[in-house]
């Protein structure tokens, strides 16, 4: 078979494992995973759930990090015909259960390091004692190998969740022939051959981590070097690029700041380089300008668009040319990939090129819609089959798009969507807090948007200084046992400081403002801290 | 003075790691979990507060409370 043929993940890996079984599918810090391990692990996990019984298209939620063990439990799911649910795995034991309760899920796979004793007192205090914690260490030697269940292509493969300007985070239902699409389109888009090098430490739990950068090296059967998420350090990233000769590596912009600030020009020889995407976030002028630089490269950073609600890939500039930077200094993220159709929309009309709308995409790898979630399908479809992005944008003249800013209300913290709804109802539960707002903020610095808390606090004024530095404490502690990652800044606000509107609706966009004019520290709504 | 500013660099690294009883001995990696987003957050307060810029070859000087606020001082004083 060749891999045009491909309708499955499940037939991809398997004709793999049968046409190359011995060659390295990739490797995990240095350590070499081949088509056949790879195979063989995936039936090992599969043949054990379908032996505990796991029904048509069950989820099953993975909370697991980068490394082999991820795509064992994440294709095993499939192999056995249940629905994958990949989460980011340092999130709290709490979040991770209340994905598995909103997408009705009985097991969850975890890393073998975190202690039963534990699992099972979140599982009675979650209320859900139903729930079965897995560990892939746990799986056992199963006799009854080959009654697995022939996979469909019109199946759902995974639910991507994420996260949308209000309410819990809903899962995106991805099929495993939206997949192979928008793997296809992307290849065709992105140039990529059978002998391109990927290097990725973006976490494979998440849709470009995972469908970029395995799934199309899987499909092509191209050399894969796969590095954990750890971005404390940016040094193995660079010295596995020009170690293993990288020719395709991506990442947001935020992670290319870092590495031109943590190591000195000449350092790293990344001259393999064909593709260094810069995606999921704003794409900055200066990072592409200073990324070429400073390795003495041309065009090979180009910015890409791409999101959940359409498998992955929308479009990216095609390496190997000059980037367009338009009069705003907003780079180019390039032309749509083939059969990928971008319409530019506001007030139901579809704009000219020039004019700046909301981004409409239709394609064959639209996703069917969020998991369980039919209201929020409704405002996700245009008409024509047309999904809504909540991102605005433009095309030119030549078709190439420009992202602008977003429609939604939404954070975008280290190239992942956060919902500031989310945060607000953890810091809410806090008893000094009366309501809360979470806002995403840009100073332009390296670190890119971060997360701030506003929370008005109930008596505030009277409070000593020491109390009000403890709640702020503990506002942040909350959101990192929660979420997996921490804040900026509380910021404890005087009652009424928090803008509303008429009928109680939170103003996040006003209060962004407040905060950067300096409004909120003039007109004294700060209490804590005093910077 | 130097206990003032001691106590006022433990505050902020509480504040920014949402951890209460913070000692100068406390690693900020290993012992209260610090990542690289934090530090830069820290770093970034650090700035605001102290009008301090800290650069990041120094930054990763830092180890625990008491080099960060060492690292302060030694900017403080030299300015």
């Amino acid at each position: 078979m060749d891999h045009e043929g491909y309708a499955t993940l499940i037939e991809m890996l398997e004709d793999r494992a049968v046409r190359s079984g011995e060659r390295a599918a990739f490797t995990f810090d240095d350590n070499e995973i081949t088509y056949r391990e790879l195979w063989a692990a995936v039936n090992h996990v599969g043949s054990n759930l379908l032996a505990a019984g796991i029904e048509p298209g069950e989820r099953v939620v993975i909370a697991l990090p980068n490394g082999p063990e991820f795509f064992s439990a994440f294709y095993g799911t499939q192999r056995a015909g249940g629905i994958a649910v990949p989460v980011y795995p340092n999130a709290g034991m709490e979040r991770i259960l209340n994905i598995a309760r909103l997408c009705e899920a009985s097991k969850v796979f975890v890393p073998p390091e975190l202690p039963a004793l534990m699992l099972n007192k979140y599982l009675m205090e979650a209320g859900q004692p139903d729930v079965i914690i897995w560990r892939v260490s746990d799986c056992h030697a199963q006799s009854a190998g080959g009654d697995f269940p022939r996979i469909q292509p019109e199946q759902v493969a995974f639910l991507q969740y994420t996260s949308g300007s209000t309410g819990e985070p809903k899962g995106v239902t991805i099929t495993h022939a939206n997949l192979l699409t928008n793997i296809r389109q992307m290849i065709a888009g992105m140039g990529i051959t059978p002998q391109e090098i990927f290097v990725s430490w973006l976490p494979v739990h998440h849709d470009m981590g995972l469908i970029l950068k395995t799934m199309v090296p899987f499909y092509l059967g191209a050399e894969l070097h796969l590095l954990p998420t750890s971005l404390s350090d940016v040094r193995p990233w660079l010295q596995a690029i020009q170690d293993r000769r990288a020719s395709f590596t991506a990442a947001p912009d935020f992670a290319y700041r870092l590495a031109l600030r943590r190591v000195r020009p000449g350092e790293y020889n990344l001259s393999s380089l064909r593709v260094a995407l810069n995606a999921a976030e704003p794409v900055r002028k200066n990072t592409v300008d200073d990324f070429h630089t400073f390795f003495g490269l041309e065009n090979v950073m180009v910015a890409g668009y791409g999101l959940a609600e359409v498998t992955v890939g929308v479009s990216m500039w095609p390496s190997g040319t000059r980037n367009k930077v338009d009069d705003n200094g907003i780079v180019s993220v390039g032309p749509p990939f083939p059969e990928v159709e971008i319409a530019i929309i506001s007030n139901g009309e579809r704009l000219p090129a020039g004019e700046v709308g909301e981004i409409a995409i239709r394609s064959a790898a639209n996703a069917l819609g969020y998991y369980n979630a039919p209201e929020a399908n409704a405002q996700l479809m245009w008409q024509d089959g047309f999904i809504l992005s909540g991102d605005l944008g433009y095309l030119d003249t030549d078709g190439n798009l420009y992202i602008h800013s977003r429609k939604k209300n939404i954070i975008k913290r280290s190239g992942e969507t956060i919902s500031p709804w989310e945060i607000e109802q953890i810091v809410d539960r806090l008893p000094e807090v009366r309501y809360s707002a979470a806002v995403g903020v840009d100073r332009g610095m390296e670190e890119g948007e971060q997360v701030i808390v506003f929370a008005e606090i109930r008596d505030g004024e009277r409070m000593a200084e020491q109390n009000l530095h403890e709640i702020a404490v503990r506002i942040n502690a909350a959101v990192k046992t929660y979420m997996g990652f921490r804040l900026a800044r509380a910021y404890l606000i005087r009652p009424k400081g928090i803008p509303l509107t008429d009928n109680g609706k939170l103003q996040h966009v006003r209060m962004r403002e407040l905060y950067l004019e300096g409004a909120l520290r003039r007109q004294g709504l700060i209490l804590y801290p005093e910077f | 003075m130097a206990t003032e500013l001691l106590e006022d660099i433990i505050r902020l690294v509480e504040l920014q790691l949402g951890r209460l009883g913070v000692t100068a001995s406390d690693r900020l990696a290993e012992d209260l979990g610090a990542e690289s987003l934090d530090m830069v957050n820290l770093a970034a307060a650090v700035d605001e507060i102290f009008g301090v810029f800290l650069k990041e070859s120094e930054i990763a000087r830092v180890f625990t409370t008491q080099d960060l606020h060492d690292l302060v001082r030694e900017k403080l004083d030299g300015s």
